[in-house]
């Protein structure tokens, strides 16, 4: 654990500037009043630090009224390690999906302060799949027939059909092949770890059917319109935010206030708009409505049942 | 005709060979080096396409193990994206031609193309069964794929499989690449090679060429310069060679040392030339020098159409000169003269006349004009009237005359000999005219001559067939008119031309050497019939005169003869008398003297026949033993109306008296004469009026009566 390691040098080193007044180190200097620290989780911090630093470098010079000088990133390997940095107060501000906003506002108390509009989408929706030629044309056919999902992470291939799943009263019932066949009155899934090999499974007649948001569905449709002719949508979930905006939750208030506003401006901003599009194609930040904020608690609730009742 | 090789000639063939044996050698390299390419080419061609392939197939081998390796996973979890991605990784490379990923039944999980296209087909390419058979990596193609096949497998069980298909078009292509290139290159390198072998070719060229020039200029064209030069010298056209070097080589010192030669050649040339063609004594061009001359000026003549005159000039009686002055005084004589018809020529005939020493006293003179006939006869009168001025010799005045024969080219002959002989004809014609006159040459003359040779040949042998007879001419006493002698003349009966008077056939006869035994045989015939002759009375019988020809006089044994015949006759000698020409005795007078004395020894009388003629005069007579004189027929004939003959006469009858010397008178035609001469004391006479020769009977008739 190469980051574990990493962690207790930095923090030995903290004491070590403290004591002895040397350079500081980007943890250790992440809970001073004039580090604002964006964090992510990432098993590729590379590729995501250069999409994270634009950003930061158009944020942190707007941010000095509130005592802001200099910015920083501040990757974690998974959701476990970035609660225990939003916790630790050394990251300010997460930019993360539904699902994992929710874990992160429950587990260290993160608050969603934006929705993120990313290309001039803010909400997506999950879709079934399914072969037309095939007889299921509704979830309910999905009984004793199996469904590819994502991979536990995915919030619209995952979190949000295994929802539908049990909304619908299905019992989803995990497979380790999509060769295997589910019990009778069970809903298999399988993880197909891609959106494309959802589709491809379905489309090959390996799996019944598949979800995937209609984003990438659409996505999917670009590169193969032949899809179209094949398979068609036999469920549809309620809108879900594409994505979210958190900080920690004894950020200073000034500093969030200011975060918000800054970012809610960038919009407008032809210097933002470099910034913007490296940030995973954002094209604006919008305040977090109520709806959102119920659609939030749905998914909430949801995990929590898909937690109880499927894991 | 054999074709020479000059020198030049044969260099150029040795280099001419040379060049081709070494262009020889040099395509012979240029086509080894094609050669070797060749073998090189394919040599690479060949290791390549093993090269290549050994290449793609550890290649191959390495991708289907490693494919094999990876899709472990993605084919367990079914994972048809993961799948799709190697399968692409695999299929970026080039030569790749296809990635077939297949489950454990043989149906394809993956092709690599988005779509999947063939999903859960089964393979059915000929390959197919023993890629999904394969054990482990297994290697097929077909010529023109090459596939490489492994299993995917867990844990000992079988997957599936992954097939991955090369084609070797590329291969082929990339070899073909290759091998153009290669090509391209060696072909570069044979390019270089070609350019550089021939340029060495061209430069053994340019070099065999400034080499024959080199030779040619430096070597054989001096060389020709000097043949062409000693073939001046070679013809004699010495003024024509012009040699000349600024060289410090060797043929700088040959062309030099040549043209020194050359020099000395022409001095030596001019030396004898000078000693060849001229006369030493006039300084004129001598017989050989008019020769060439008139051969050159023949044949210039011949192109332009010019005339010539040839002028054949002898001195008339100029033996007397030597024969009386001695031969000191004959040369300055003849130098004169040849100086004076030099002269002449030359202010008459212009410069074109020519004067050269022919002969002793014999000239020729050419001469060159348009009108050449007038200014011949211009210049044969003034050199006539040129030498009819005394020469003073030795303070005494000699006088000569001079008799010019004329023949013109082209009219009378073309060759340089005829026209010699023409000119000889003619101043014969001259001198039988009378001398001191010219004439010119005429087709008579040539008559005139053939008739004389004609004369000449027939004269041989005429006395032995009979045809040359004896008569006798009575000589008189002019005192009592008695019959004392008789002359012996020579008569011959031509058997086709009749009588030939001796005027005619002496001369031929004395000029050809055939009176010596002629003049002989008349002695003795003469002698013969003498001793036959009686008188009735018993008296001494007449004596008989016989002519002596110069050349009996020269031959010396005259005396002996006389003896001889006498002796043989039995003819008393006081009754021979020996007739000689004042010229003939003349010839060598002391000589002459001491013969006629011995034969005046023996009894013989001696007469100087035709006395009056000569110049010599009556002052010989003392020295010259005679017994009498004959006064020329000339001073008898005019005697009677010109004074001064007969004054001469009676002159010659007195002093030949006083000498006690008898003198007798020839062409006695008419008593006025006969009466004359016995009034002047004349001893004796003969002529047609006193009796004209007749047969040796016939005297004896008139002896008898």
């Amino acid at each position: 654990m190469p980051f574990h390691t990493l962690g207790r040098r930095a923090a030995l080193l903290m004491v070590l500037v403290v004591c002895v007044g040397l350079p500081p180190s980007p943890v250790a200097q992440a809970q001073d009043r004039d580090v604002l620290v964006l964090g992510r989780i990432s098993d590729d911090p590379r590729r995501h630090y250069d999409q994270l630093q634009p950003l930061l470098d158009y944020v942190v010079p707007r941010m000095r009224e509130v005592g802001i000088r200099e910015g920083r990133i501040l990757m974690a390997r998974d959701a476990q390690h970035m609660q225990s940095h939003l916790r630790g107060g050394r990251v300010d501000w997460v930019t993360e999906t539904p699902a994992m906003a929710v874990a992160l506002g429950e587990r260290a108390g993160a608050r969603p302060i934006l929705v993120t509009e990313r290309t001039g989408v803010s909400a997506y929706r999950t879709i079934f799949l399914a072969r037309r030629d095939s007889p299921v044309a509704a979830l309910d056919d999905l009984q004793g027939r199996t469904v590819a999902f994502q991979s536990v992470a995915s919030t619209s291939a995952y979190t949000v059909p295994a929802l539908m799943l049990l909304e619908a009263g299905l019992q989803p019932e995990l497979l380790t092949s999509p060769l295997d066949t589910p019990a009778r009155e069970a809903v298999g899934y399988v993880f197909a770890r891609t959106e494309f090999n959802i589709i491809t499974w379905v489309e090959k007649g390996i799996v019944d059917a598949g979800a995937v948001s209609d984003l990438d569905w659409v996505e999917h449709l670009e590169r193969f319109p032949g899809s179209a002719d094949l398979l068609q949508v036999v469920g549809e979930s309620r809108e879900v935010p594409r994505g979210l905006e958190l900080v920690r939750a004894d950020l200073d208030p000034a500093v969030e206030a200011r975060l918000v506003e800054v970012l809610m401006a960038a919009a407008q901003d032809p210097e933002a708009a470099p910034a913007l599009r490296a940030f995973f194609d954002t094209t604006r930040f919008l305040p977090v409505e109520e709806g959102t904020r119920g659609q939030l608690r749905w998914l909430a609730a949801g995990m929590r049942r898909i937690r109880d009742e499927i894991e | 005709m054999s074709l020479r090789v000059g020198l030049q000639g044969r260099f150029l063939a040795v280099l001419a060979a040379t060049i081709v044996m070494v262009a020889v050698i040099v395509v012979g390299l240029w086509s080894q080096q094609r050669a070797t390419y060749g073998e090189v080419e394919t040599l690479s061609h060949e290791s390549m396409e093993a090269l290549a392939l050994e290449s793609l197939r550890a290649r191959g081998r390495a991708l289907a193990t490693g494919l094999a390796d990876s899709l472990v996973n993605p084919v367990y979890y079914f994972d048809l994206e993961r799948i799709g991605e190697m399968a692409n990784a695999a299929l970026a490379q080039s030569d790749v031609d296809y990635v077939l990923v297949f489950d454990e039944f043989g149906q394809i999980l993956h092709d690599g193309t988005g779509a999947i296209g063939t999903y859960g087909q089964p393979m059915s390419d000929a390959m197919a069964p023993v890629a999904v058979a394969a054990e482990g990596l297994i290697e097929q193609g077909n010529g023109m794929t090459l596939e490489f096949a492994h299993p995917v497998t867990i844990g000992g069980q079988r997957l599936g499989g992954v097939r991955v298909g090369f084609t070797l078009e590329q291969l082929r292509e990339q070899q073909l690449l290759v091998q153009a290139s290669l090509q391209e290159r060696l072909a570069a390198s044979d390019r270089r090679q070609a350019i550089w072998l021939f340029s060495l070719l061209a430069l053994l060229l340019v070099l065999a060429l400034c080499l024959s020039l080199l030779v040619s200029f430096g070597l054989v064209r001096p060389v020709r310069r000097l043949a062409d030069a000693a073939h001046l010298v070679e013809e004699g056209r010495y003024d024509q060679v012009a040699l000349d070097s600024q060289r410090s080589d060797e043929i700088g010192d040959l062309i030099r040392a040549f043209a020194r030669m050359s020099e000395s050649v022409t001095r030596h040339d001019r030396d004898i030339r000078r000693m060849a063609y001229g006369d030493a004594l006039t300084g004129l061009p001598n017989r050989l020098a008019l020769r060439e001359l008139l051969d050159q000026r023949i044949l210039s003549l011949q192109s332009s159409g010019g005339e010539l005159a040839l002028l054949f000039i002898d001195l008339d009686d100029f033996k007397r000169v030597n024969d009386t002055l001695g031969h000191d005084a004959g040369d300055l004589v003849l130098t004169r003269f040849a100086s004076r018809v030099r002269d002449a020529a030359v202010r008459i005939g212009g410069g074109h006349a020519e004067v050269a020493r022919f002969g002793g006293d014999e000239f020729v003179a050419l001469l060159q004009g348009s009108d050449v006939r007038t200014l011949s006869s211009r210049v044969a009168d003034a050199v006539i009237a040129e030498l009819q001025q005394p020469v003073d010799v030795h303070g005494r005045e000699v006088y000569l005359g001079v008799s010019v024969g004329i023949t013109l080219y082209p009219f009378d002959a073309s060759s340089a000999a005829m026209l010699l002989k023409n000119g000889d004809i003619a101043m014969y014609q001259a001198k039988v005219a009378g001398k001191n006159c010219y004439r010119f040459y005429s087709r008579a003359m040539d008559q005139a001559v053939e008739r004389r040779v004609q004369i000449e040949h027939d004269l041989r042998g005429a006395w032995e067939r009979g045809e040359i007879s004896l008569c006798y001419q009575p000589v008189y006493a002019l005192a009592d008119g008695r019959l004392v002698g008789a002359e012996a003349l020579l008569r011959w009966n031509h058997p086709t031309l009749g009588n030939i008077p001796p005027s005619v056939f002496i001369d031929i006869a004395e000029q050809s050497g055939l009176i010596e035994r002629l003049g002989r045989h008349a002695m003795v015939r003469a002698c013969e019939d003498a001793a036959r002759w009686r008188r009735p009375d018993g008296s001494e019988p007449p004596f008989v005169s016989v002519n002596i020809s110069a050349r009996q006089l020269r031959s010396g044994d005259l005396p002996e003869t006389v003896a001889s015949v006498l002796q043989d006759s039995g003819l008393a000698p006081e009754r021979l008398h020996l007739e000689l020409t004042e010229t003939a005795v003349l010839g060598d007078e002391a000589q002459a003297s001491a013969l006629l004395a011995r034969v005046r020894s023996i009894g013989s009388k001696v007469w100087l026949d035709d006395f009056g003629t000569g110049f010599s005069g009556l002052s010989h007579l003392r020295r010259v033993p005679v017994d009498g004189v004959k006064i020329d027929r000339s001073f008898i004939a005019d005697m009677l109306r010109d004074p001064d003959d007969l004054a001469l006469t009676s002159a010659i009858v007195a002093m030949a008296h006083s000498l006690g010397i008898t003198v007798i008178a020839e062409g006695v035609e008419h008593e006025g004469q006969y009466a004359m001469l016995r009034e002047r004391s004349c001893d004796l006479a003969q002529g047609y009026w006193l009796g004209r020769p007749m047969h040796g009977h016939e005297l004896m008739r008139r002896l008898s009566s």
